[in-house]
């Protein structure tokens, strides 16, 4: 119990520290290019979450209703901010931006919350599914020759689908590292 | 061993019965509206292109799309009612997310007249298109619907598997090449599955990707994405998921055939070798479909080539030995369920040695784009993969006594049979007269050869679909007396 | 059945917030949103006073005549002069009997810090010294905080890029009738020249 609330006098605040210095301190460096702001600055906020969920290892969703409907919520809000209209104006403004921020901290930190519980089905399916929606916003990024997002430059929006396609590829190796793991696991069980 | 209790398997049942009702009636009309193709091929309708192409599209992918999820919901039923538990409840809201998905290709198809065909060949779903964006729109969104479906209903049988039978090393039977005495030994239906399942959903992974991107660009029609990467992902999804309809289908044959020959059809090395190798193979198999894209890289060319030829020997090889073996003087009653079973099997031979020739590149400057194709898929779909699903249709219709004479089945069958393979043959004889396919009719072509071939093949074809109906009802009929009776038999016993 | 609830419920909720977001589904860009919230065509074109390459002073509504406007800048690297490039080809596609004497085009700057009469005068030279009928513009005695709004209510966005000179915006081309409506509006980017002149020639005859 002691060693679990150090833990967590320790890595709360460095959570609330890097929030401010990626929210706030930084903002401007990483609205400056694409592949900084999708690349970098959401996905730092999304692994906050979930190394936010971390720190609280008996909080899960159990009820399997409540754990669809926040897959749907994580899944829609990762489309909202893929959308170039979302980029545009959290990089305009700067209340929407930290909006987005606390949208990804709060996809991270539920995500876990999920899969504590989930069944194998739902997480691979899952995963499944953010690795798809990757690799076709990746591969339409890359390849689109007309500018999407005001705030950024074409050279910057390839950038972004190339590394988004590497990032997809990534995701399909872990996702199939994760289903063969646990199938594999079910002879311990 | 599990144990399975009785009220379970009743609620099984019950849900294989429902799927097999709604094949049952969405069958006869994707096979209508091939009759209705045929037709306007062979000049005798006047169906105009947008109504003929959407036809095709709807033929295309409801037959696909149907055979695949009733191959997969009688391996479910196999599974859940001898092997493993399976959560019905689950089950049952596969079937309806099926159904709406099912509705939404109808609706996209015959309504909105989406009709680049089952391939939906890049950019054929945006340029030029005869139909309104909404139906490309609506089409795919059933598709991806279809997809979710499918993806869940493999993860959950796979998953329930590998929990029962003490993980994916088991399942895929590796404990038998070791040298260990006492290993978990798994039913051959159980391997069967398993290998076919696994390559799906990274098949359906990469479908919706490319499903995906045709919704995107269906919202953003100036989007240009590169064709030839179009098709592969499109060809990996669709030729991957037409190839394990086939295998689960076998699988079947593997678990029911037994009881009719009464001998053992264990697992054994080389079962496990043979279905290994083809668990790989089938994912690279569909490249022999891309030997006519020039610009796809020489090596996949001839990767294609060597991944075809290897994919058609071990599984197919093993299996066809097996099956001799299980019926070689066997004391058995060739009641219709095991004859479908052979005639499948049989089926599987000829439309994959045509899928062989097809796959040589030699030969396939030659037959591709011609009617050879759709002969050889004719050939394993209707000879093969429907034989099997009629074989088991009987088996799940039947009473007790699964060997019991029916000679209105019996006579449905061979006429059945025989209109099948008098259509297939108008189709090899199309692509060996270098018919082209995917035409709604053959009156533009220059030679004056290959014009009338094609029409009067199609004339004849026609025909054979009408024979091939005729002892499609009679095995429905046949089905339905089997149904009555079960019912009455059951109620009997409760009383 | 309560079960179903809640997914449903989460599913119908995501939904409509991003079909809100993207006008239907509509509208993914904050250039095609900002053209959409401007609202439906036909809608009135905002007044505005403008100059042109002779220093002349002059406004849309006073013109009496369809007007084809588009929006650029002169220090742009690429776009402006790549849909300036197809204009030239529309404007010499089209009709001759209809320019100038029913339809002209302009092509206003909004860089009102770096353009000024002198550039887009030369700049307009590079077209041909025989474009009569295609004036190139400036906006005349607006501060940039009003001519940024005039912008966004004819439907198009502008950006500057923080540390460039670069101005992110719309290209959307306006055609304006002699009521001073605006009655079309085209996306160079995605439309063919067949197209625009196609549908600009339609609504003069429905005239």
């Amino acid at each position: 119990m002691l060693k679990r609330k150090i833990t967590l006098s320790i890595t709360l605040p460095l959570i609330v520290i890097a929030f401010y210095l990626i929210s706030f301190y930084w903002n401007e460096w990483f609205c400056i290019t694409m592949p900084r702001h999708q690349l970098v600055q959401l996905p730092s906020m999304f692994f906050l979450g979930i190394i936010l969920a971390l720190c609280f290892p008996k909080l899960f969703i159990n009820d399997i209703s409540w754990s669809i409907a926040t897959l749907i919520f994580i899944m829609a809000s990762l489309i909202f901010w893929m959308l170039p209209h979302s980029i545009d104006y959290a990089v305009i403004n700067n209340s929407f931006n930290r909006l987005m921020h606390i949208n990804m901290l709060l996809d991270g930190f539920l995500l876990v919350l999920v899969f504590r519980k989930i069944f194998f089905e739902l997480k691979i399916l899952f995963l499944g599914m953010i690795t798809a929606m990757l690799l076709a916003s990746g591969i339409t990024l890359s390849v689109f020759n007309i500018l999407l997002c005001s705030s950024f430059t074409i050279e910057q929006q390839k950038q972004t689908g190339h590394s988004l396609i590497i990032i997809a590829t990534a995701m399909f190796v872990f996702t199939a590292f994760i289903f063969f793991r646990t199938l594999k696991q079910q002879s311990k069980s | 061993m599990i144990q399975i209790d009785s009220t379970e398997i009743k609620k099984q049942k019950k849900l294989a019965l429902t799927w097999a009702i709604t094949f049952l009636i969405l069958f006869p009309v994707l096979i209508t509206l091939g009759l209705l193709m045929r037709l306007r091929q062979g000049e005798i309708t006047e169906t105009g292109p947008s109504e003929f192409f959407s036809y095709m599209t709807l033929h295309g992918l409801g037959m696909a799309g149907i055979l695949f999820t009733f191959a997969f919901a009688a391996l479910w039923y196999l599974n859940s009612t001898r092997y493993v538990r399976l959560n019905l409840k689950f089950g049952w809201f596969l079937y309806f997310l099926i159904l709406i998905g099912v509705v939404g290709l109808l609706y996209g198809t015959l309504i909105g007249k989406f009709g680049p065909g089952w391939y939906m060949l890049y950019p054929l779903p945006f340029k030029g298109t005869f139909w309104p964006a909404w139906a490309t729109k609506v089409s795919v969104i059933s598709l991806i619907i279809l997809g979710v479906a499918w993806l869940l209903g493999i993860l959950h049988m796979i998953y329930a598997l590998a929990k029962q039978y003490g993980g994916l090393t088991n399942l895929l039977g590796w404990q038998y090449l070791g040298k260990k005495e006492n290993i978990t030994e798994i039913p051959s239906v159980v391997l069967i599955t398993t290998i076919s399942l696994i390559p799906g959903v990274f098949a359906l992974i990469i479908g919706a990707a490319m499903l995906i991107m045709y919704l995107l660009q269906s919202f953003e029609p100036s989007l240009a994405f590169d064709p030839l990467m179009m098709k592969n992902m499109v060809m990996f999804f669709g030729h991957t998921l037409v190839n394990i309809t086939m295998y689960c289908a076998v699988g079947w044959v593997y678990a029911l055939l037994p009881e009719f020959t009464h001998r053992e059809w264990k697992v054994n090395k080389a079962v496990v070798y043979s279905w290994n190798a083809s668990f790989f193979f089938i994912l690279f198999a569909y490249l022999h479909h891309l030997y006519m894209d020039f610009v796809q890289p020489t090596s996949l060319q001839y990767l294609g080539q060597v991944v075809s030829y290897s994919s058609a020997i071990p599984a197919t090889g093993i299996t066809m030995f097996g099956v001799i073996a299980q019926v070689y003087h066997a004391k058995m009653k060739w009641s219709i369920i095991p004859l479908m079973f052979l005639f499948g099997m049989a089926g599987w031979a000829i439309g994959g040695f045509a899928a062989v020739v097809d796959s040589t590149i030699a030969l396939n400057s030659s037959l591709h784009n011609t009617l050879w194709v759709p002969a050889h898929f004719h050939t394993y779909m209707l000879m093969g993969v429907v034989l099997f699903i009629f074989g088991f249709l009987f088996y799940l219709f039947s009473g007790k006594d699964k060997e019991e004479k029916d000679g209105l089945g019996k006579a449905g069958f061979w006429i059945f049979v025989l209109g099948s393979y008098g259509f297939l043959l108008m189709f090899y004889l199309g692509g060996l007269n270098s018919v082209p396919r995917r035409y709604s009719n053959y009156s533009g072509l220059e030679i004056d050869h290959v014009r009338e071939t094609g029409a009067h093949l199609a004339q004849c074809a026609a025909l054979f679909v009408g024979v091939l109906l005729v002892g499609l009802i009679l095995m429905y009929l046949s089905l339905f007396c089997k149904l009555i009776q079960q019912k009455v038999s059951t109620k009997e016993s409760n009383s | 059945m309560k079960k179903f609830l809640i997914p449903i419920l989460s599913l119908i909720i995501c939904t409509t917030v991003i079909w809100k977001w993207t006008f239907g589904f509509n509208d993914f860009t904050i250039f095609s949103y900002t053209l959409t919230k401007a609202g439906k065509i036909p809608r009135e074109f905002p007044k505005i006073n403008l100059v042109d390459q002779n220093g002349k002073v002059f406004n849309i509504e006073n013109k009496q005549k369809y007007i084809l406007i588009n929006f650029v800048y002169l220090n742009c690297p690429n776009v402006c002069h790549k849909v300036n490039n197809k204009l030239e080809e529309i404007y010499h596609l089209i009709d001759t009997n209809i320019v100038p004497s029913q339809l002209e085009f302009v092509t206003v700057s909004f860089d009102v810090k770096n353009d000024n009469i002198e550039r887009i005068e030369k700049y307009r030279s590079y077209f041909g010294n025989n474009i009569d009928g295609w004036t190139f513009a400036l906006p005349y005695q607006v501060n940039e905080k009003d001519f940024q709004q005039f912008l966004k209510s004819i439907g198009i966005w502008a950006y500057k890029m923080p540390e460039s000179n670069v101005i992110n915006h719309s290209i959307y081309l306006f055609l304006i009738s002699p009521e001073n409506k605006i009655i079309k509006t085209f996306d160079p980017a995605r439309e063919t020249n067949a197209f625009i002149i196609e549908q600009i020639e339609q609504c003069l005859k429905e005239k």
